[in-house]
Formats: C-alpha cells, sequence, structure tokens
C-alpha cells in the first residue's frame, strides 16, 4: 500500500536524512595546495585584499550545473585562487534537474554549498526565504570588485535593493534568422526597430514566396516573446509589488492579438506545426538550426551552437516590438550567476573568489567565455579577440542591442516560474486549437494572480 | 550471578526470534527509516503548506485537498488520463500476459528461450533507454510510420505530439511489459492438472470450451491477484511519460504521478504533493477493496468445501508474486 508514495517517500527522506549528509555523489575535494600557485594574479582587487584571510585555511564548497567542459574549467579556476589564497574548495556538479532537486534538499538541512550557481526564474525564490547573502557590503569594502561593469550587465543581479549574483556570462533574447532563406525569396532582412506586423509580415511573405517556414516563436517561451513588448509601452510583466501583472488592458489586449497571430501563421502554415515542434527535445533538431526554416528566437548564448550544427551563416536581430512602442523593451539577462548561501561562514573570502572568478584575466582565459558574455568590460575585450567567428558575431550584436535594452524589471516574484508555465501551457493549447488567444491569456493572468499570491 | 547473566544473554542471543530479527534487519532498517516515517510524515505534510525553501511552514487543514479537487484543473486532467490510462491499459496487459502465457505453456525444447526473450521487456521496458528508443520508433520519420508505408498507408503522423494518440503509445510501451504478469499465468497454468482436460475431451468439448469451462475458473484467483498488482503499478506510471512526452502534447499525457512529481519537485510544493499522494493512496486503495470485495462472485477456489481454505490460497499466491 505504501508503493503510491514512492516518490515522495524519497522527498521525504531527502528532507529529513540526506541534507545532513551533503549531497551528490559527484562530490570531489581537492587541496589548494595540489595545484602550482605563481600564475599571474593580475589586476584584480580581490588577490590584493585577498592577505586579510591568510594565516587558516577556508574551505568552501561551490556548486553548479553544466557540461564536462565547464565542470573541468571552474574547477581549474578554483584550484588557482584556492592556491593563491590558502582556500580549499570542494565541488558539487550536477545536471540541472538533479543540481535542483539537490540544492533545495540541502536548504532543509541548512547545508547548501557556500558559492551556488543561480538563474533568474529560481533566484526570487531563494532570496525571498532568506537564503541568499546580500552582497553589497562586500563590494563596498572592494572584496568583490564590480568596478569594470557596466550596470546593464550586473543589474540582473540585483533585487529589492540588495545586490545577490554576480553575473557569470550575460544573454539576450534575439531573433535568429538565416539571411541565405531572406536572400533566396528577395526579403530584406530585419531593421534594428522592426515591429511585431514587421515580423508577421516578413515571415508570411518568405512562406509565400519560397514556401520556407517559420518557427513558431511564442511556443515554449512566450514569456520573452512577450515581455519586451509588454516593456515597450514603458510596463512590466509583473508590478512592482510581485502580486500582480505590471501592464494595462489595452496591453493586455495588443498581447491577446500577438497570440492570435501566432496562431493564424499556425494555420496559414507559415508557421512550424506545433505538433512538430513539441518534438524537438535538443536544439540540433531545430528546422532553423537544419536551415529549414528563416526564424526563430532564442537566446544569444545559443546562437554560436545554432550556427555549428550544420554550418549555417546565421544572423541575430532585435525582438520585435509593438508597433506603438515609446521605449526600449529588451533587456539583458544574465546566463546565470553566481551567488552566496546562508550556510556560508566566510562569505567575504567567497566573494573574494567570485571577484577573482569574474575578474581575474587568466582564469578567464581558462573559462574562455563558456558561460555567455562576460560581464567586466576588460575580460570581455580580451575574449573578444580570441573568439571564433561566430562568437564575434554574438560580441558584437550585445554591443549593438545596448541601446535597444533597457535595465531588467527588479521585481520577478518567487512563484514566477510556475505562472510561467501556465502560460507555456494556455499558448500551447491556442497552438493546438484547444483554446481561444483571448482565453488563454484571461486563464493564465487569472490563475497567475492566485499563484503570485502565495 | 554474573554466570546467570550470561546465561540469559545468550539464550537470548541464541534465541530463534533474535536470529530472525537480525537476519530482516537490513530490511527493517530500510522499512522505517525508508518506508514507515516517509509514509506518516507524508500524511501530516499533506495538512501544510511546507514548500521546501520556505522555512515558514504552517498547518492549513485540508486547504491542500480542497484546492485540489476545486480549483486546480491539472489535476483533475491528470486524474482523467490516469484513470484512461489504467482502464485500457491493465485489461489489455492482462489479456495479451494470459495469451503469451498459454502459447508458452507447450512442451517444446525452446520454450526456455521463449520465456526469456517474453520476459525481457519487463526488465527493461521500464529503463530510460527504452523510453528514449519509444520516441525514436514513433517519430514522424520512425519505424513505425516506414513499416506503414511499407503496406502503403502513407503516415505522417507525429505519434507522440498528436493529442489523439500520445496516450496510445504510452499504453502500447505498458502493454509491452507483460512478462512479470505472464510468468505468473504460467506457473498457474502449469498447476492446473492435465486430468480435467482430458475428461474434458472425452466428453467432447472444444479448445474454446475448455478455455472457458476449465482454464478460467482454474486461473480466477491468480487473474485476481495480477489484477490487483496491475491496477497498483497502472496507477503509478511515470518514467515513461516523463521521459517520452514529458506530460505533452497539451497535457494529454500529464499522469498522476509526473504531475505530483512537477509540484514537489519543480515548485518544491511538498505540502501540495503530500496531499496528491494520498488521494492516489485512497483512490488504489478503493480499487484494490473493489476486486477484492467482488472477487467472491468470479474466483472459484478448487477446494472451496473449506471455508478458510481460500484465504491461505490467495496469501501463498501473494508471497510467491512478490518474490
Amino acid at each position: 500500500m505504501t508503493r503510491p508514495l514512492a516518490v515522495l517517500t524519497a522527498a521525504c527522506m531527502a528532507a529529513t536524512l540526506l541534507a545532513g549528509c551533503g549531497s551528490s555523489s559527484q562530490q570531489e575535494t581537492t587541496a589548494a595546495s595540489t595545484t602550482a600557485g605563481g600564475q599571474s594574479s593580475g589586476e584584480s582587487a580581490a588577490t590584493t585584499a585577498a592577505d586579510s584571510g591568510s594565516g587558516e585555511n577556508v574551505e568552501l564548497r561551490v556548486a553548479w550545473w553544466g557540461n564536462q567542459q565547464r565542470t573541468d574549467d571552474t574547477i581549474a579556476v578554483f584550484d588557482q585562487f584556492g592556491a593563491e589564497n590558502n582556500v580549499t574548495f570542494s565541488y558539487e556538479y550536477n545536471s540541472y534537474d538533479s543540481y535542483w532537486e539537490t540544492l533545495a534538499t540541502q536548504s532543509v538541512g541548512n547545508n547548501m554549498p557556500d558559492i551556488i550557481q543561480q538563474v533568474t526564474d529560481q533566484f526570487a525564490g531563494y532570496i525571498n526565504n532568506g537564503l541568499l547573502v546580500d552582497l553589497t557590503p562586500y563590494v563596498e569594502n572592494g572584496s568583490l570588485d564590480l568596478s569594470d561593469c557596466d550596470e546593464a550587465y550586473i543589474s540582473g543581479g540585483r533585487y529589492n535593493g540588495g545586490l545577490y549574483g554576480v553575473s557569470l556570462g550575460t544573454n539576450v533574447m534575439t531573433i535568429i534568422y538565416n539571411p541565405a532563406l531572406f536572400e533566396a525569396a528577395g526579403v530584406e532582412t530585419p531593421s534594428p526597430d522592426w515591429t511585431w506586423s514587421d515580423f508577421v509580415a516578413t515571415a508570411r511573405e518568405i512562406y509565400e514566396k519560397t514556401g520556407v517556414q517559420t518557427e513558431n516563436v511564442a511556443l515554449g517561451m512566450p514569456r520573452y516573446l512577450l515581455e519586451p513588448m509588454i516593456r515597450s509601452k514603458g510596463q512590466s510583466l509583473y508590478s512592482e509589488d510581485g502580486l500582480g501583472f505590471g501592464f494595462d488592458d489595452e496591453t493586455k489586449a495588443e498581447i491577446v492579438s500577438v497570440i492570435q497571430d501566432c496562431y493564424d501563421l499556425v494555420q496559414e502554415g507559415v508557421f512550424v506545426d506545433p505538433e512538430e515542434q513539441l518534438l524537438w527535445q535538443d536544439n540540433s533538431e531545430r528546422a532553423l538550426c537544419k536551415g529549414e526554416a528563416a526564424m526563430g528566437m532564442n537566446w544569444s548564448s545559443v546562437f554560436s551552437n545554432f550556427c555549428n550544427y550544420y554550418d549555417l551563416d546565421l544572423e541575430m536581430a532585435n525582438q520585435p516590438l509593438f508597433d506603438d512602442a515609446t521605449t526600449q523593451g529588451m533587456y539583458l539577462r544574465p546566463a546565470q550567476f553566481f551567488s552566496v548561501t546562508k550556510d556560508c561562514e566566510n562569505p567575504e573570502m567567497a566573494a573574494k573568489a567570485i571577484s577573482y572568478f569574474v575578474n581575474d584575466s587568466s582564469a578567464n582565459q581558462i573559462l574562455g567565455g563558456e558561460r555567455g558574455i562576460p560581464a567586466v568590460t576588460s575580460i570581455r575585450e580580451e575574449l573578444r579577440e580570441s573568439a571564433s567567428e561566430t562568437d564575434k558575431k554574438v560580441y558584437d550584436f550585445l554591443d549593438s542591442v545596448i541601446e535597444y535594452c533597457r535595465d531588467a524589471d527588479p521585481a520577478e516574484p518567487s512563484t514566477s516560474r510556475q505562472s510561467v508555465e501556465v502560460l507555456n501551457n494556455n499558448v500551447t493549447e491556442v497552438m493546438y486549437g484547444q483554446m481561444t488567444a483571448q482565453e488563454c491569456i484571461d486563464s493564465w493572468m487569472d490563475q497567475s494572480l492566485e499563484i503570485l499570491a502565495k | 550471578m554474573g554466570r546467570k547473566k550470561s546465561d540469559a544473554f545468550s539464550r537470548f542471543i541464541y534465541s530463534n526470534n533474535t536470529t530472525g530479527y537480525f537476519f530482516i534487519l537490513p530490511w527493517l532498517i530500510g522499512f522505517l527509516a525508508f518506508t514507515l516515517v516517509p509514509f506518516i510524515m507524508s500524511f501530516v505534510l499533506s495538512f501544510t503548506n511546507y514548500n521546501i525553501l520556505s522555512p515558514n511552514t504552517k498547518f492549513v487543514g485540508l486547504d491542500n485537498y480542497i484546492k485540489l479537487f476545486t480549483n486546480d484543473q491539472l489535476f483533475l486532467k491528470s486524474l482523467e488520463v490516469t484513470f484512461k490510462f489504467a482502464f485500457i491499459s491493465v485489461p489489455l496487459r492482462l489479456i495479451f500476459a494470459l495469451f503469451v502465457a498459454m502459447i508458452l505453456n507447450r512442451k517444446s525444447k525452446a520454450i526456455g528461450i521463449y520465456r526469456v526473450v517474453y520476459y525481457l521487456p519487463s526488465i527493461i521496458g521500464g529503463s530510460v533507454a527504452v523510453s528514449v528508443m519509444w520516441r525514436n520508433l514513433f517519430a514522424k520519420d520512425g519505424v513505425v510510420n516506414g513499416l506503414l508505408q511499407l503496406i502503403g498507408i502513407n503516415s505522417q503522423l507525429n505519434w507522440l505530439s498528436n493529442t489523439k494518440t500520445a496516450l496510445f503509445t504510452l499504453i502500447l510501451l505498458y502493454v509491452w511489459q507483460f512478462g512479470s504478469s505472464m510468468l505468473i499465468f504460467l506457473s498457474g497454468l502449469k498447476q492446473i492438472s492435465p486430468t480435467y482436460y482430458e475428461a474434458a475431451e472425452m466428453d467432447g468439448a472444444g479448445k474454446v470450451r475448455q478455455f472457458f469451462s476449465i482454464t478460467l475458473p482454474l486461473l480466477s484467483p491468480i487473474i485476481l491477484f495480477n489484477l490487483v498488482m496491475q491496477i497498483i503499478n497502472g496507477f503509478m506510471v511515470f518514467t515513461q511519460a516523463q521521459i517520452i512526452t514529458d506530460g505533452g502534447p497539451v497535457n494529454e499525457t500529464l499522469v498522476y504521478v509526473l504531475y505530483l512529481y512537477r509540484q514537489s519537485f519543480k515548485y518544491y510544493e511538498m505540502g501540495y504533493g503530500s496531499a496528491m499522494a494520498w488521494i492516489l493512496l485512497v483512490i488504489v486503495g478503493c480499487f484494490t477493496a473493489l476486486v477484492f470485495k467482488s472477487s467472491n462472485q468470479w474466483v472459484f477456489y478448487e477446494n472451496n468445501a473449506r471455508q478458510d481454505e481460500p484465504n491461505k490460497k490467495k496469501k501463498g499466491k501473494k508471497g510467491a508474486g512478490q518474490a
């Protein structure tokens, strides 16, 4: 009779027992002394201020998700810092889903790693429950050097007036397009200030002339399609208190018509059939990456990969905004941060380690911008020079896009993820013809109000 | 004095009970720590708003249960999907298992190999690898569409993202893993004395008549056992739905446990998830009770002369099955 509870059983045990014994099998401790010191530590303020901690050995645990490359590089950099500052690091790395499950259970046992990798949509939940440390004091005392960062690059780590995360790489949502297919259709490539109706017209024209489809930009990440549009009218997705929405009825009507447009385009065959699009589990399966679609929407961080799967010459364009846009709508979003948790006994040293991670030149030669475009200006310039052709496009695009961006909205509610999931679900139903665009947005907003109030 | 004590001690140590408990200790610890304690905890948690990340856990009474039934469309949807899944796949699986068991219940040299081959899917079928394979089989340019093409049907169907076929492909995978029921049926079939069949043949009964008048009644206790076990399993299906379709398209394959998992581990709503788990327990419990209640109408025990015999037999079967 207890078998139906198998899943829950795991949950409760995790809560009671596992939390006490640290986490994964993938733990690895490396004594700092095993790596040779002596690398040039460059101009980072972190290393100059590091003497305060010397004398006794500090232990820090670092956790992240990612592939083997990221794991190797991250360990190398922290070992390097550890050797110079008498810090012993231990590492916990995992796949994305297991990472969050492990971290959540560790938080119950007050046993989180000292430095953790964070993302925007989990961020607020951790902060609102008091699990992360405000890093502002360490910026003020010089342990964490962010002097060489543009505000646009680091504003994603701010929340309720505090700084809870340091961006490890910057991302921006873009329309990725295939210029060859535009040329074949004789259609002009997107201009930086194009609007949603331009986008729809372009997609339609290409399809009518050559039969080439466009990926359904509402399916999968509708939030990132709509948010810049909402922001372009000087409004925001969520209200300032995070308990509701930050846009008015007029904007809502415009959102509904965007979703309706997408449904119409599916019916006309301009957009890829949702049945097909839902089956893409890996990016390499995408029509855009195979050279079969003219446009798609995705993060700048995946651009290089998109080009490389089938050796395509792709380009990036700004996101389309409302026709009556009054201000910038796009925003830079940290692909991930490093945050310091409340369970950290030596947050100052953790801040120094993060500072080294983002500022040190030799460290970033190892990291090679794998986490995204670095926030620190001098590092960004250094990496740009050694970047590949497609990576250079990303650096250049970020430079050009910044005038179309304004700071990310600060108030991302803790339960935003759940609300976004409702939207995803509703939009999918629209594309399958099981819901109207109006119902989709209405029911999303209704359900979200309850979710956000939690 | 000391001697007496050590006598008592050695009596204690060497007594059969102590030895017995000692031997089941590993299981006992596992049961207490990983089954009983969580079991009780989840019951308590189901009355709280426990969220893993949040330190503010409060008792909320029946709120979770009320919300599930009155204000959670996905919950109702997942119930619907799971019922559909269980009611179609469980009978299909049992029929299929019985069918194959009948075929394998013959004397042949290669029977051992056949038995292994037919049992294999149950061992590997629940695994991630097979789920991934299933995805590829039912892709648009996959094997299934290819086979249909061969027989002249030009199928461009996306089996797994079409709302009408997605659940069906999962049911097919589930039915394919009929091995354990089959083995139990097989052992049941072997216990039926051939004299019945010989007598029936003498009286001129055909194969079909023999099946319905001899095989089915004599097999009914085993059918009961298999039915109960499969109902429990059917309601708990998870892996396939998560890996092959991830609940999609449009929640057509959002089975109950998958939704439970999402609430608990994706949104960290453990209290809510616990409430869901207990509702599932009650549902499965009801169906099992229903089956047992109805069993005296259709389950036939060979030696029904003595009233206590059927129970004994049932217990024996159950033990054998679980082992």
